[in-house]
């Protein structure tokens, strides 16, 4: 079932109007289809991409699924990245994901059974000297603590989400890049 | 890991000394060898036509290749060996696997300088100096195999590729004979059906990317993709979806190793014991150039075979998947004749073909001459309609050899395969290329490639909004009616450009070169276009009425395929006799008094004029299923039995004599 309305429509024409082909508007629009489709990219969301940038289904299903930070499966509410790379590794990130898979009653890469939270590993957040990080949506939580994840988890709680990223407050309009 | 055993630096580097048999005379399967033939024979036409060229030396012997070449054709050139797996010459350069490493030296800043370089994605340039067997390169392929063989099962037991494998080849070639890698193989579910013709094991894959680029670059349908990335890349189909193309079946064909298999040829056979023979498609009017293979007598699969006229190196789906025709259970086994309740019953040959004849002299003694009536096949060979016509025109004088194609001009069309490649505006008028004409189509999303556009109508009066111009190529089906060709004609004249009626059977025009429907042409009479003929009408109408008491009809199914099919199906539920061949049972052999069982294409020789015009000459592949014999094989017991005895049939001559003496005398 369609979702693109005419606004996400004309969202995806200023895309492409900054691109010489259309192909090249990919990664944006698909930014934007996540965002249409409650911050993950079913297959409908990839062809709807396809058919509006006129680019193969097979070759939009090919970007969407190499970049991790486009969501393949629906999303928690709020989704606790935390950075599994060596500087947080060292300052321990395991044990970080170990406290928090046990908090919640879940593994990593998997969300609590009423959809508010997820854990997932992810690479460098580019913060490793105030390692272990994490983040949750747009916000770090640097120096990461048993009682940081505590806090977070019962702010966030009854909080609507902030999953999709980067906010569209962040992204350049036209002619920057 | 106790226990596992772990090569040491040392015991690995000794054993890149023991690869053998490398080099050009390397063991090669049949794609291999086609890959290294087309570079070849490309680098001395362009020799031969001046092209420009660049020079530079491999392995020591100076080689000039056409500019634009890689420096991997430049080494097949010279005659030297690169190993490869990403590289296909018909497909653009990706450099998805390394395999090609080898030692390139060139000017760079100013100062000459060798490395090591993925061959297949280089041009070849004037001064370079390749090297494609030193210590180093050795050690670079070896390196490259080896990560190559980390993830891949090695289950070649189980592998319908086994044995035909490039990947095997170039591991026994340039690889490492064994591994260091002891960690566990990433493992998926093996046999994953991705579309009706197709399986698809992803850990076999080394993602090289031939399939996918297949998909958009020859396919133009983009059915298959690369998902995911790193170890976790796969190829698919659109998420969820199926592999529906037309030409699946390349995808088999091209994957270097055993990762994209035939759900059909699955584990028919190993693939050293199937035998493989040079024959022609038959399911369509392209006539692409195949290879089937066969084990103790069964047609087990079709791979396509170079035809640079034709298709090149491809087929679709219809010809690759077409031995399931040859295989069917509901081919007809035995005679049929209809017995004294009106019912088709068995019955042997002898009693069939004397039931025919029989009947044949007595109509002609009784009601003359025309009240015999042949029609002629579009599915058989140009030698069986020479051979009706020798029958009904020559041993029984009857005139009326009734056959028709197209409510159309009957001519061969101006656009051949190959030039649809390079026209600039391609329209299609109410057919879908891919399945109708699928070479004229895969040469349409070349020129597309080009640049060309390319639009489908779906009704001759649209064709008025599409643009024509003089230079335009507007292709036709075969089955429009007669307005449509006129409204064709008339809007193409008045843009100056010209039209192609593509005909749909295997040897559309194969009737007329026997003499049927009144034309007495050969090749080149065709290319002018023969004059419009009633006869087919004609017979038909004298079968309705009575007038015409004895019709055979050869290969075809006029009451399914006749433009008047109302008239068609009159004339054969009128009570004369009818003799049909066929393959299977169909509307008009139902209403048969005999009904000859034929061989398939596989099983009988001749000759085939295909949609541009090619003639195409194949021999028998196998054995005819048993109680079927090939057509030619009827005819001449006919003409025995009707008192034209004629000498035992060879297509090659048969042949001549229709294009120099006109078919049916
Ligand atoms: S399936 Fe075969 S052709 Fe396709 S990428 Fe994998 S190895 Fe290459
Ligand atoms: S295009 Fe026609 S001749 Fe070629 S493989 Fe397909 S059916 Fe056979
Ligand atoms: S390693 Fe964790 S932020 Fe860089
Ligand atoms: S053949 Fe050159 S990288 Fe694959």
């Amino acid at each position: 079932m369609a979702k693109f309305t005419d606004d996400t429509k004309r969202r995806l024409d200023a895309l492409i109007a900054r691109y010489p082909t259309s192909k090249a508007a990919l990664l944006p629009a698909l930014w934007v289809a996540q965002e249409v489709y409650g911050g993950w990219l079913p297959p409908e969301a990839m062809q709807e991409v396809a058919d509006h940038l006129g680019v193969p289904a097979s070759d939009v299903a090919g970007v969407a699924t190499f970049y991790t930070m486009y969501n393949k499966r629906p999303v928690a509410n709020h989704r606790i990245e935390i950075c599994q790379n060596v500087a947080c590794m060292v300052n321990g990130a395991d044990e970080l994901i170990g406290y928090c898979e046990r908090k919640l009653g879940i593994h990593a890469g998997e969300m609590t059974s009423d959809g508010g939270f997820s854990v997932e590993r992810v690479e460098c957040l580019g913060a490793c000297c105030h390692a272990p990080a994490l983040m949750v949506g747009s916000t770090y939580y640097e120096n990461a603590t048993e009682q940081t994840i505590d806090k977070l988890i019962a702010e966030l709680g009854n909080m609507p989400s902030e999953s999709v990223r980067p906010p569209q407050s962040q992204m350049p309009e036209q002619g920057e890049f | 890991m106790v226990g596992t055993p772990i090569l040491t630096r040392d015991s690995w580097e000794l054993n890149i000394v023991m690869s053998t048999q490398n080099g050009p005379d390397r063991p090669k399967t049949a794609a291999e060898s086609a890959d290294v033939n087309k570079v070849v024979s490309e680098t001395k036409a362009a020799q031969d036509a001046g092209i420009p060229m660049v020079n530079l030396v491999v392995d020591g012997k100076p080689v000039s290749v056409p500019k634009g070449s890689l420096v991997i054709e430049a080494a097949f050139s010279a005659g030297s060996d690169i190993p490869y797996f990403c590289y296909h010459p018909r497909l653009t350069s990706v450099g998805a696997c390394r395999m090609c490493l080898a030692s390139v030296e060139l000017e760079m800043f100013g100062q000459r300088r060798a490395s090591i370089m993925a061959t297949c994605t280089i041009p070849a340039a004037d001064g370079m100096v390749v090297k494609t067997t030193t210590p180093d390169v050795k050690k670079a392929q070896n390196g490259v195999l080896e990560l190559i063989l980390a993830n891949h099962p090695l289950d070649c037991p189980v592998c319908d590729r086994g044995g035909e494998c490039p990947l095997q080849n170039m591991t026994i070639s340039y690889g490492p004979p064994n591994t260091r890698f002891i960690e566990d193989k990433r493992r998926y579910v093996k046999a994953l059906p991705i579309s009706e013709h197709v399986v698809l094991d992803r850990e076999r894959c080394i993602t090289c990317m031939r399939c996918t680029r297949f998909a958009s670059e020859i396919a133009g349908d983009s059915k298959l993709g690369l998902i995911n990335r790193g170890a976790q890349s796969e190829v698919g189909p659109f998420l969820g979806g199926t592999f529906d193309s037309n030409f699946s079946g390349n995808t088999i064909e091209i994957c270097p190793v055993g990762a994209l298999t035939s759900r059909q040829f699955r584990f028919k056979g190993r693939p050293w014991e199937v035998k493989s023979s040079d024959s022609i498609c038959t399911k369509c009017s392209n006539g692409c150039n195949i290879a089937v293979g066969h084990r103790m007598g069964e047609v087990v699969r079709i791979n396509g075979r170079v035809n640079e006229q034709i298709n090149e190196e491809w087929t679709c789906d219809k010809g690759k998947f077409g031995n399931a025709d040859v295989n069917a259970p509901e081919r007809l086994t035995a005679p049929l004749i209809r017995d004294a309740h009106g019912v088709l019953v068995e019955t042997d040959w002898d009693t069939a073909l004397s039931a025919v004849i029989t009947n044949m002299q007595f109509v002609s003694e009784n009601y003359g001459a025309n009240a015999i009536a042949a029609f002629g096949t579009t599915s058989g060979t140009i030698e069986d309609n020479v051979l009706l016509g020798k029958l009904i025109h020559g041993v029984f004088s009857s005139s009326n050899l009734a056959y028709q194609l197209t409510q159309g001009p009957r001519r061969l069309p101006k656009a051949t395969i190959v030039s649809v490649e390079s026209a600039k505006h391609i329209v299609i008028v109410g057919m879908d290329l891919a399945y109708d004409q699928p070479m004229y189509y895969l040469r349409s999303v070349k020129a597309q490639r080009n640049g060309a556009t390319v639009i489908t109508v779906k009704t001759p009066s649209e064709l008025a909004g599409a643009n024509l111009t003089s230079e335009s190529v507007v292709l036709v089906p075969d089955t429009l009616s007669a307005s449509d060709y006129e409204a064709i004609q008339a809007i193409s004249s008045e843009a100056g450009c010209d039209y192609s009626v593509l005909v749909s059977d295997a040897n559309g025009y194969g009737p007329y070169l026997a003499g049927f429907d009144g034309a007495d042409a050969r090749v080149e009479d065709l290319h002018k276009g023969l004059s419009a003929s009633e006869k087919a009408n004609e017979v038909l109408n004298g079968l309705a009425s009575g007038a015409v008491k004895h019709a055979f009809v050869l290969a075809s199914d006029p009451v399914g395929t006749y433009a008047d099919g109302q008239l068609a199906s009159k004339a054969f539920s009128a009570d004369a006799f009818v003799v049909v061949t066929s393959q299977f049972m169909n509307a008009t052999a139902a209403n048969a008094s005999v009904v000859l069982p034929i061989a398939s294409f596989a099983e009988t020789a001749g000759t085939y004029l295909n949609v541009d015009g090619q003639l195409q000459t194949v021999d028998a592949v196998v054995p005819p299923r048993a109680g079927t014999r090939p057509q030619w094989q009827v005819l001449l017991e006919l003409n025995a039995r009707a008192g034209n005895p004629l000498p035992v049939f060879n297509p090659s001559d048969v042949l001549p004599a229709v294009l120099m003496q006109g078919g049916s005398e």
